[in-house]
């Protein structure tokens, strides 16, 4: 019995690791602009290895890597970021109706943006303001919770009054928008990959990167911290600071991908429930299988999203459509959820 | 059988019914009975306020909307008793009805692409309630007038005024209509401060000479006069001219024509890469009649230029305004705010 | 004479049923931890950090261990083989220490095999036969013998202690409100790096796990 969960573990990692690439290959076609298969293969081979006769930029070359390639990376890295995001809070809050929304960051986050294309212009790209202000609203919340912030309810609790006063104070901001920037502003708060150009990327990637791979590195940690204060204690670890440091990985790795896609909610939900329910609680299984089915799933919702019909779908929209049914299923089977 | 009659004779926009109380269609296909002569307006759409002026009607505005008070740099200075009349709207264009409840007003407008707004205040107010717009077409652009004329009996000024919109209109399109379809430039239009947003319907591009690149597009939702675009779509269109909105400040514009000139996504299209990147006015929640009109002579001269004279923007649009608004200089003035004194057509 | 004060306590709480050592039904989650982290008599950077939590029911003192090792050493399987030189954790107790008829000694290494015995110190000590622990039951992370990574940080052991023991050996049941002695330690003789850690320090110059006087408190709830 335990040979076939074995057999099971390794098909689940065996997928992981070639899904992705899969998807992506898969999803170089899918656009617009109708390319042949044919076309998008030698146009890729092309770039890589260059010295073949080019008659100049052609506009297969400008749609793959100028728009669809950037588009199709940040889905996966934006993807792996929240999902690790979302599973090492629930690891860490004992908790699994905890994301990245919980802590405040997606308000947070979407009050920067608000600031920047409301009143700030060009000034200050959403984005930085985006990024800067999650971190802003994570660290309220730390400070709120005080000297208990090791305790699941007091995190919980600031984050739900924090998320609370900058949505709020994003009210404000809507209130006085122009018609224009107020468009620009509700355009982002539905979350989008459209904008992704490799400017941003070149900013967000490295830290989606380094976030993902350092709480990849820490999912024994979870494991001991999920075993509880007093036992994680008694194994040698410094519960309070362990707990200050995946909270702020998560939030950077979660910010960095919602200040350059807007709010995409309920990934960081669905996925590493998915993958529990398939590998069990163990964080060396969960962590890293989220990274990769959460890079496949929004990839695959960003292809619905601007395949689907003539005009995009905002992103946002189509995860809640997926993601509100399965979290009301989730609460009321949270009984059975284990951590 | 005269119910029947009155329907059939209010089919069309601005059919009115001999003897009894005047009938409308308006935008959103409503047919609504209004008063012989409104003496005290609320309007909710900016594009019908601005008429309402022009027809020499201002005095009989009751109040302002949100918009118009706060957002809008060119009405104060076309009627600026205005500053002293209630706002009677929120950020979001709806009414407060006790304030509008107040002010007894004869009849409302309102704008099409607010959300069932003409239905839920005609519900709540028991006033008729006209929801119209021009949607980017001259001639419900010219019909709106000539309604708007008749609501407040003022139907001499509305003709005059329509009289000199077409003949500036068919001065233009005498030059342009010649040339057949293939050979009109193609033109995307970016508007809203996002480039992927664009008007399914804007008349003064093909008056001047061009293609709407995004024209037989759906619009988003009944009512609304754009829709999105992937940005593939926009490479598959290769425009020759893309223009870029530019009725607003240029500290607050989110999509610039240096912004997508630099763009490295966009640098395949045949205009960047002829840099016929340019910004027009386009709407500013909906349309000033004066300066659709100037922005169409603006276009023609952009789009055509072999066909048209050059011209002083400025001055030929102060004369407009004029016989618009009876003011001088007004075009002047807006042009010093939206600093389209550089957009020297070619 | 120790300072009764200074010994460290902890409180041994009541379940309501039974539950098999290493099955999913375990109330362990609930449960507070006590930590083997005195490391004494050898200065080396080796401490595994080891929890311990205790719980018991009608018929069975319940142990569970939490060590924080990554390699491990386990060559010994059979019954009262000398573990202490694996991978081991022990669990001395003396459940009625008025009674001074000495105290058990639970060592178990990774895998879960038993050394135990009774006597009232070092020199004298009985082993335990089977029939004395019939109904004892163990279950661990680590399978069998091993030397080197287990593929975790940590390795887990419980077991369970039929309370008939201490009824055959003292005369008497445990009870609710009962204070009995105990310590608990962390050892391995012939690991890769030599350790000793008990959870009330032994004040001892040398290695010596056998000091009931340096036990500390057990009380039954």
């Amino acid at each position: 019995m335990s040979g076939s969960r074995n057999k099971k573990n390794t098909a689940l990692f065996a997928l992981a690791a070639v899904l992705p690439v899969i998807l992506l290959a898969l999803s170089l076609n899918i656009g617009a602009y109708r390319i042949p298969p044919k076309a998008v293969f030698t146009t890729i081979v092309g770039a890589i290895f260059p010295g073949g006769s080019e008659a100049g930029p052609s506009p297969y070359a400008d749609i793959l890597f100028r728009i669809r390639l950037p588009r199709l990376l940040l889905a996966l890295f934006a993807g792996a970021a929240l999902a690790v995001s979302g599973a090492s809070l629930q690891a860490l809050f004992r908790n699994p109706l905890v994301f990245e929304f919980s802590l405040g960051i997606s308000y947070g986050a979407a009050f920067g943006a608000a600031l920047s294309l409301v009143f700030l212009g060009r000034r200050i790209p959403a984005q930085g303001a985006a990024f800067v202000f999650a971190i802003v609203a994570v660290l309220i919340v730390l400070a709120v919770a005080g000297k208990s912030a090791s305790q699941i309810v007091s995190v919980l609790l600031s984050g739900v009054i924090v998320s609370a006063m900058f949505q709020a104070l994003l009210s404000v901001v809507e209130f006085v928008a122009n018609p224009y920037a107020l468009q620009s502003l509700i355009f982002w708060l539905m979350g989008s990959l459209a904008q992704a150009d490799w400017g941003d990327l070149a900013v967000s990637l490295p830290i989606i990167a380094v976030g993902v791979t350092v709480l990849i590195l820490l999912r024994w940690r979870l494991n001991v911290l999920a075993l509880g204060d007093d036992e994680a204690r008694a194994l040698g670890v410094n519960v309070r600071r362990e707990k200050v440091v995946v909270i702020i990985l998560a939030t950077l790795t979660a910010a960095a991908a919602t200040a350059v896609t807007g709010v995409i909610n309920w990934v960081g939900l669905i996925v590493p429930h998915l993958v529990r329910m398939a590998v069990g609680p163990d964080n060396r299984k969960v962590i890293p299988l989220s990274a990769a089915y959460g890079a496949s799933l929004l990839l695959v919702a960003d292809d619905i999203a601007r395949g689907a019909a003539s005009f995009e779908i905002p992103i946002g929209i189509l995860t809640s459509v997926v993601g509100i049914p399965f979290f009301i299923v989730l609460l009321k089977k949270s009984g059975k959820i284990w951590l | 059988m005269f119910i029947a009659a009155l329907l059939a004779l209010a089919t069309s926009a601005g059919a009115e019914q001999p003897g009894g109380p005047a009938k409308v269609v308006d935008s959103l296909r409503r047919t609504v009975a209004v008063p012989a002569r409104a003496e005290r307006i609320i309007s909710l759409e900016p594009e019908i306020t601005r008429i309402v002026v022009a027809l020499g009607a201002a005095e009989r505005l009751i109040a302002v909307d949100f918009f118009l008070r706060n957002h809008d740099r060119l009405f104060p200075v076309v009627f600026p008793a205005s500053r002293t009349l209630p706002v009677v709207s929120n950020s979001g264009q709806e009414l407060n009805y006790e304030e509008a409840l107040l002010l007894r007003p004869d009849i409302i407008f309102a704008s099409p692409s607010e959300f069932r707004a003409a239905e839920t205040i005609e519900r709540k107010m028991r006033t008729p309630v006209l929801a119209l717009a021009s949607m980017g077409r001259f001639e419900d652009l010219l019909t709106e007038i000539g309604t708007v004329g008749r609501v407040l009996g003022l139907e001499e000024r509305a003709a005059e005024l329509t009289a000199y919109f077409r003949d500036r209109i068919e001065s233009v399109r005498r030059i342009t209509a010649a040339a057949p379809e293939a050979a009109r430039p193609s033109v995307y239009l970016s508007f809203w401060g996002v480039l992927e947003r664009t008007p399914v319907a804007y008349e003064p591009v093909e008056t001047a000479g061009g293609r709407n690149c995004a024209s037989g597009l759906l619009p988003a939702y009944l009512g609304s006069p754009g829709t999105n675009v992937p940005l593939e779509q926009l490479l598959l269109w290769d425009p020759e001219i893309i223009l870029v909105q530019g009725n607003y400040p240029p500290g607050e514009r989110r999509v610039t024509v240096s912004g997508i000139l630099r763009d490295p996504r966009l640098s395949s299209l045949r205009a960047v890469r002829a840099g016929r990147v340019h910004y027009t006015f386009g709407y500013w929640y909906w349309w000033d009649p004066a300066l659709v009109l100037v922005e169409t002579l603006y276009l023609a001269r952009l789009i055509s230029p072999g066909k048209f004279p050059a011209f002083d923007l400025v001055s030929e649009g102060d004369a407009i305004f004029k016989e618009f608004y009876g003011t001088d200089g007004l075009f002047g003035r807006l042009c010093r705010v939206l600093e389209c004194h550089e957009w020297k057509p070619e | 004479m120790t300072n009764v004060s200074s010994r460290p306590s902890y409180t041994v709480r009541r379940v309501g049923g039974d539950f098999r050592p290493g099955g999913p039904a375990g109330p362990w989650n609930e449960l507070p931890a006590l930590a083997v982290a005195n490391y004494l008599w050898l200065d080396n950077s080796c401490r595994p950090p080891v929890a311990a939590k205790l719980c018991y029911s009608g018929l069975y003192l319940y142990v569970m261990f939490r060590v924080g090792e990554r390699r491990v050493r386990v060559r010994y399987t059979k019954f009262q083989d000398p573990v202490y030189k694996d991978s081991c954790v022990e669990f001395f107790v003396d459940a009625f220490p008025e009674t001074r008829l000495g105290y058990v000694n639970f060592e178990t290494n990774a895998a879960g095999t038993l050394l135990a015995a009774f006597g009232p110190d070092r020199d004298h000590r009985k082993p335990l036969g089977p029939e004395d622990l019939a109904g004892f039951e163990v279950s661990g992370s680590i399978p069998g013998p091993l030397d080197g990574v287990h593929g975790a940080e940590v390795w887990t052991l419980e077991y369970r202690v039929p309370l008939a023991l201490f009824r055959r050996i003292y005369g008497q049941e445990v009870r609710s409100g009962q204070r009995a002695a105990a310590n608990f330690y962390k050892c391995g003789d012939e690991t890769e790096v030599p350790h000793y850690g008990a959870w009330s320090r032994v004040e001892t110059p040398a290695p010596d796990f056998h000091r009931p006087e340096c036990f500390g408190e057990l009380l039954f709830g």
